[in-house]
Formats: C-alpha cells, structure tokens, sequence
C-alpha cells in the first residue's frame, strides 16, 4: 500500500471520468429545462457528490464549482443562475479531464 | 478495530480503505448503500459503521435509524461522514443518534486517528 501512488491512481480515475459526468451534468440540465420535477434534485445531488468528492481528492475548482451549484439549486430557480453554476462546473470537469 | 464504510462513490471508497489499512489497527469492509450494509453489519457485528449520507436507495439516515431499531445493531455507533453544512442536517443526525460526523474534505493521513477517537468516545 503506497499512499504517494494510489491517490494519484484514485485521481487519475476521476480524471478520466470527469468528462462523462460534465456530460451527464448537461443531461440533467435538458431535463430541467424541460421541467422535469426529478431535475433539479438530481443536479443537486450529483453536485453534492462530486463536491465531497472532489475536495477530498483536491481537484478544489471541481469541489467549489459543485458546492456553488449545489447551493444555487437549493436557493433559488433562478434558471440562469443554475445554468451559470452548471456552466462553470462543466469547465472544470472538462478541463481537468484533458490535463496530465 | 473493525470498521464498515458505505458509500456509494468508489473513489471515496478506495481512499477510505487506503486511509485505513495505511492507518494500521483497522479492518475494513465496504458496501455502496444502506440496504447491503445492513445485512453485513448485522453479520460481522464491526465496532463502528462510517457512512455518507447521501446515497441512492436507502441513504445514511435511513440506516441509522434501521441499524438502531434491531437489537442486533442497536449497540454499534455510526459516524458520518459528509460535505454537508447545512447547521439543521447535521444537528439532525447527532439528534437521531449518530456518534459523530466527520467532514468531507478529510485529510486521509488523520482520518484512521480521527475515527478512532470517536468510536472510543474520545472525541
């Protein structure tokens, strides 16, 4: 067990993930879009996930990004302001998911 | 010092285990949601379950409420573990009687002597 080399494995992982889920962050905002009543948890869980995640594995713009869309969603339906949040939160997925 | 995690996300997973093995004192079992946990708590009897909250299916809360309404569990603390900061959310689960919570981010060198304190009361 080395603790230099697995969480940056654990990383790499999420790294190659991030993409997909920026896409399914995309999805979920259709459907909100779309007035879906089962959207905005969605979005608000995920984000949920990935924040706690995120800042554990110190991808920290990622855990920002997904706390500010978190608390957006349970704030307000301020529909530009989720598409913000849900805006910025993609780019840091895809930036993250292109870097070494 | 025997320990069930769950938790739906395999990074955090893999990191707790890391964290805990690396720890030295622990042994540890995973399950990915409430309701499997609950069958391997009540089977392997550990000396703590360390749960997210969040979680499709039956979520944190819900098994703590399942682990303490069987006699078979009753006794075994449960800590959470999560990014919640919602000051309500957390005075709930204190309230509904978890032991203790500890924050995502977590610091995974701290977290085997974190959660041994809490299990122990220390904390």
């Amino acid at each position: 067990m080395n603790f230099e080399q697995r969480p940056e494995e654990i990383r790499k992982r999420f790294r190659a993930r991030a993409s997909s889920e920026a896409m399914q962050f995309e999805g979920d905002w259709k459907h909100y879009l779309d007035g879906s009543p089962a959207a905005a948890a969605a979005i608000r869980e995920r984000a949920h996930a990935i924040a706690g995640t995120a800042a554990t594995l110190q991808f920290d713009a990622i855990a920002e990004a997904a706390k500010n869309l978190e608390d957006a969603i349970g704030q307000t339906a301020d529909a530009e302001r989720i598409r913000a949040c849900i805006a910025v939160l993609m780019a840091c997925l895809r930036a993250v998911s292109t870097s070494e | 010092m025997k320990i069930v995690y769950v938790d739906d996300d395999e990074d955090l997973r893999d990191i707790v285990e890391l964290a805990l093995l690396s720890h030295g004192g622990f042994e540890l079992q995973c399950s990915t949601d409430g309701a499997s946990a609950l069958a391997l708590v009540e089977q392997w009897q550990p000396d703590a379950v360390l749960s997210d909250v969040h979680m499709a299916g039956m979520d944190g809360m819900a098994l703590l409420a399942e682990l303490q309404s069987n006699p078979a569990t009753a006794r075994i603390p449960l800590i959470f573990l999560t990014a919640t900061t919602d000051r309500q959310k957390r005075a709930g689960m204190l309230a509904l009687g978890a032991r203790g919570i500890i924050d995502k981010p977590f610091d995974p060198r701290r977290l085997g002597e974190h959660l041994a304190e809490m299990v122990s009361g220390a904390s």
